[in-house]
């Protein structure tokens, strides 16, 4: 503890020369704890209403991926921990949002490469190299983005190393100029403005060096302190428990629950007692002020009326362990019997095709048209790079083609390609409905440039209707919407907003044209019911006698209906 | 010397130019559950697609057995024959010319020439009928053999089907592309050719599956025969003779032919397509 107490105190002494691995990692750590800790602002702040997609939960965990890859035997090798955050970020890396933060962990990583420590003039420079490998990352950049508050940032930090030598200034000085830059970005970006927030990613990153200069002053300390220590906790007994799956598939205490205690003259070691005595898998830690809780209960109200009788409770999750076993052991797996639907490239010399889907529907309407392995989206839709790779690997195929079906997955799907050697191509599909008419264009012996620009042609062929509920009140591109009515978007843009299904899905029809379209295919999701969406389908073809009308389970989380029209 | 053609059913030779040409026809089986049909004779083709979606066994085709061959080329040579060209569907599709082959050994009288043509239906029946116009015309066996080597290359069908449940329950997807699409709505579109079927492309409706199949044709030049050919669905036989139109110029076109089961029973019921051969 001696060595960590002097580390610490150098960090907060009058001037700070140099940084360390070890300090790196609690800076990092602290950015991350920051983030978490105002990671729903950051989703509050999408320009789009729509309930996935989520900035702040893409960077957020992005950034836990990048500091669960810290280890121990990078040691005290600033070079080595930045290379290693700048691998878990990139392979955790999720959403574009997320992309780019990993790309600037890359620059920075790349700034401080082969250094034991680094001063001032390092981090400048490491800052400057975090830039450029953003906006190299991206094919079109845009400022009033991520992009413009860590350009700013780097030219700051140039500025501040003129001036002082001290990290701390750097920071600070960093930190302001990104918040004034963050400030600017509703007048770079018109829609922005018209939205009346900042840039969510650029928001992101600001709560990260707003954490890390937490840190420095010494606000973070508990906070930071407490959560390192219970990651090592959970792993010390989850490695224990590792062997302790349940025989019949009934779990004892299904219900995990987390969450943050704050309260005033907290007696830990109490805590824990009354704690374990309600389950099993206990972690607890934490000071005073401060505790964190972890424990596997058969009723999540006991541990929280617990907490809840102490002091205040925070940053709360439960989860039931059995529905997600049930779920993990029945769901959606590569079985055959998908011969027939042609499920699965047998010839590892054709084209092998990764699509992301979220929807149990959609994912075998991809499967009945010749992808071989379906990425599942989740709940915030945004598989991880890692993921994705990991699919382009587990085909015995040498090319690849990968669909994202959704603009904000383009950036990891990429990243993915660009990981793989083996020949993956991306074609930048933005609905689910474009993938499926990249799919009719899809040619498994074609030759894989030629077909993905065929693909490609064919999926813009398609028109994307989408409905889904407004996660907040805003006006865009003439729409009034209020949170909680239904949204209508059509190939991305929002078109209409009201109270009633019925209505928007009107507006959403005639934005698409449909009367001159020939067939209106309708993914309906998790959240409709089939007699409710055959009704809307009947309806809809009443209206629309010329037009074919096509009705299928989506399966998908949010989005009430997919359209595709063609 | 008189030369003379013959085909098996599944040619799809339409019966009154069959008749004028002197163009002898074998029946082929169907055999649905445990019934066995004459292709043509006990079964007529329209009876067979209305109820084809109601059929709980898949019909399987047969074949006949050589000595039914060897009864008809033998009837042929009763009635003059000194030459006999047979033409069958594609021998990589089927055992049908094999048979024939098997029959011929055992025939007298008259010298028996195979033509594998490497089509099916329309396909095979267009070779026949310009073999058969030929000999008509008073060309040797070696010009028509020479010409038949000539316009297989230049044959072709292009059709659009109606639903891929039959492709894929008769088990025949070895046919086409795997991927085809059963869940969504999609009108593939096949083309037979040197003895293959293959999907080709994959067209969401049969609004725009037609035009697409008219400009597959017009691809390949001007043409010298041509002949539309459905099952069970004329109303979309003749939506697509209206986008064909232009294709067919006089004396190259043939009466709408109804798909013979044995086709139609694995590529379903609403089939429709063009076969050619090309100038």
């Amino acid at each position: 503890m001696t060595q960590h107490s002097y580390s610490d105190a150098t960090v907060r002494s009058e001037k700070w020369l140099r940084c360390n691995g070890w300090q790196l990692k609690k800076l990092t750590n602290a950015g991350l704890v920051w983030l978490e800790q105002n990671h729903q602002h950051v989703n509050s702040l999408n320009v789009f209403p729509v309930p996935d997609g989520d900035t702040g939960t893409n960077m957020l965990l992005t950034m836990r991926s990048a500091v669960a890859r810290i280890s121990d035997s990078s040691g005290n090798h600033v070079g080595n921990v930045a290379a290693e955050i700048s691998q878990g970020a990139l392979m955790g890396a999720r959403g574009n949002s997320g992309v780019i933060l990993s790309q600037i962990w890359r620059g920075l990583a790349k700034g401080l490469k082969g250094k034991e420590i680094f001063d001032a003039h390092d981090l400048a420079e490491a800052f400057q190299q975090a830039s450029d490998t953003a906006y190299n990352g991206v094919m079109r950049p845009v400022e009033g983005t991520i992009l413009t508050v860590i350009r700013e940032g780097a030219e700051e930090a140039a500025a501040a190393v003129k001036r002082s030598r001290d990290l701390r200034f750097v920071l600070e000085k960093v930190l302001a100029r990104s918040k004034d830059a963050l400030a600017r970005t509703p007048d770079m970006l018109p829609v922005l403005k018209q939205a009346g927030v900042v840039d969510s990613g650029g928001q992101g990153l600001v709560y990260i060096f707003e954490g890390m200069l937490r840190y420095v002053s010494g606000q973070m300390h508990e906070l930071s302190e407490i959560e390192g220590q219970y990651r090592e906790e959970m792993e010390r007994m989850e490695t224990a428990q590792e062997l302790a799956a349940p025989e019949d598939g009934q779990i004892e205490n299904p219900y995990d629950v987390q969450f943050i205690l704050m309260g005033d003259n907290l007696n830990v070691i109490e805590v824990r007692q009354r704690i374990d005595a309600m389950g099993d898998s206990t972690v607890v830690v934490g000071d005073e002020q401060t505790i964190k809780v972890h424990i596997h209960v058969k009723d999540p109200g006991e541990p929280l009326a617990y907490g809840v009788s102490l002091g205040k409770i925070t940053d709360v999750v439960v989860e039931n362990m059995q529905l997600q076993m049930e779920e993990f052991i029945n769901g959606p797996a590569q079985t055959n019997g998908g011969n027939r639907l042609g499920m699965g490239t047998v010839d590892a010399g054709q084209i092998g095709v990764v699509a992301v889907a979220a929807g149990d529907g959609l994912a075998e309407v991809f499967k009945s048209l010749g992808v071989s392995h379906i990425v599942n989206g989740g709940q915030t839709n945004n598989p991880s790079t890692e993921e994705i790779f990991q699919a382009i690997q587990d085909l015995p195929n040498d090319k690849v083609i990968v669909l994202p079906n959704n603009k904000n997955i383009q950036l990891a799907a990429e990243a993915a390609s660009n990981l793989s050697p083996k020949s993956v191509a991306v074609v930048p599909t933005k609905t689910i409905p474009q993938g499926f008419g990249a799919m009719l264009a899809f040619r498994p012996d074609g030759d894989l440039e030629h077909t993905t620009m065929e693909m490609d042609e064919a999926a813009q062929q398609v028109l994307t209707g989408q409905l889904t509920r407004a996660t907040r009140s805003v006006t865009i591109d003439d729409v009034d919407v209020q949170e909680g009515h239904i949204i209508g978007l059509v190939d991305g843009r929002l078109c209409s907003s009201g109270p009633e299904i019925e209505a928007v899905l009107h507006d959403v029809l005639e934005s698409m044209d449909a009367a001159n379209r020939e067939i209106v295919s309708i993914y309906y999701g998790a959240d409709v019911d089939e007699e409710e969406a055959t009704a809307v389908a009947e309806k809809i073809e009443s209206i629309y006698e010329d037009v074919e009308v096509e009705l299928l389970p989506g399966g998908q989380p949010h989005y009430f209906y997919i359209l595709g029209a063609e | 010397m008189t030369i003379r053609v013959l085909v098996d059913s599944t040619c799809d030779v339409p019966p009154a130019l069959a008749e004028e040409l002197g163009i002898a026809i074998v029946p082929v089986y169907i055999n649905v559950g445990d019934q066995s049909y004459l292709d043509g004779v006990d079964l007529t083709r329209h009876e067979f697609y209305e109820d084809l979606p109601g059929y709980n066994a898949f019909p399987t085709t047969a074949a006949p057995a050589p000595a039914v061959f060897t009864a008809a080329y033998q009837a042929l040579v009763d009635e003059g024959a000194t030459e006999i060209i047979s033409v069958h569907l594609a021998t990589k599709l089927s055992n049908t010319l094999n048979a024939a082959r098997l029959g011929s050994f055992d025939v007298e009288g008259a010298e028996i020439m195979m033509w594998d043509s490497e089509q099916l239906a329309l396909g095979s029946g267009l070779q026949a009928i310009v073999a058969a116009e030929a000999a008509a015309d008073g060309k040797s066996v070696p010009e028509i053999m020479a010409m038949l080597h000539e316009k297989r290359e230049k044959t072709r069908i292009f059709a659009m089907l109606d639903t891929l449940e039959f492709l894929r329950r008769s088990g025949r997807v070895s046919w086409a592309e795997f991927g085809l699409g059963t869940i969504m709505r999609i009108k593939p579109i096949v083309q037979v050719y040197a003895g293959e079927v293959t999907v080709i492309e994959k067209v969401r409706t049969s609004k725009r599956a037609l035009p697409r199949l008219v400009q597959l044709v017009e691809s390949y030049g001007p043409i010298d025969r041509i002949g539309i050919e459905y099952a069970g669905n004329l109303e979309t036989a003749e939506r697509l003779r209206q986008e064909a139109q232009h294709l067919f110029t006089p004396g190259s076109e043939i009466n709408f032919m109804e798909l013979t089961p044995a086709i139609g029973s694995h590529a379903g019921p609403g089939v429709v397509g063009l076969g050619f051969i090309a100038k």
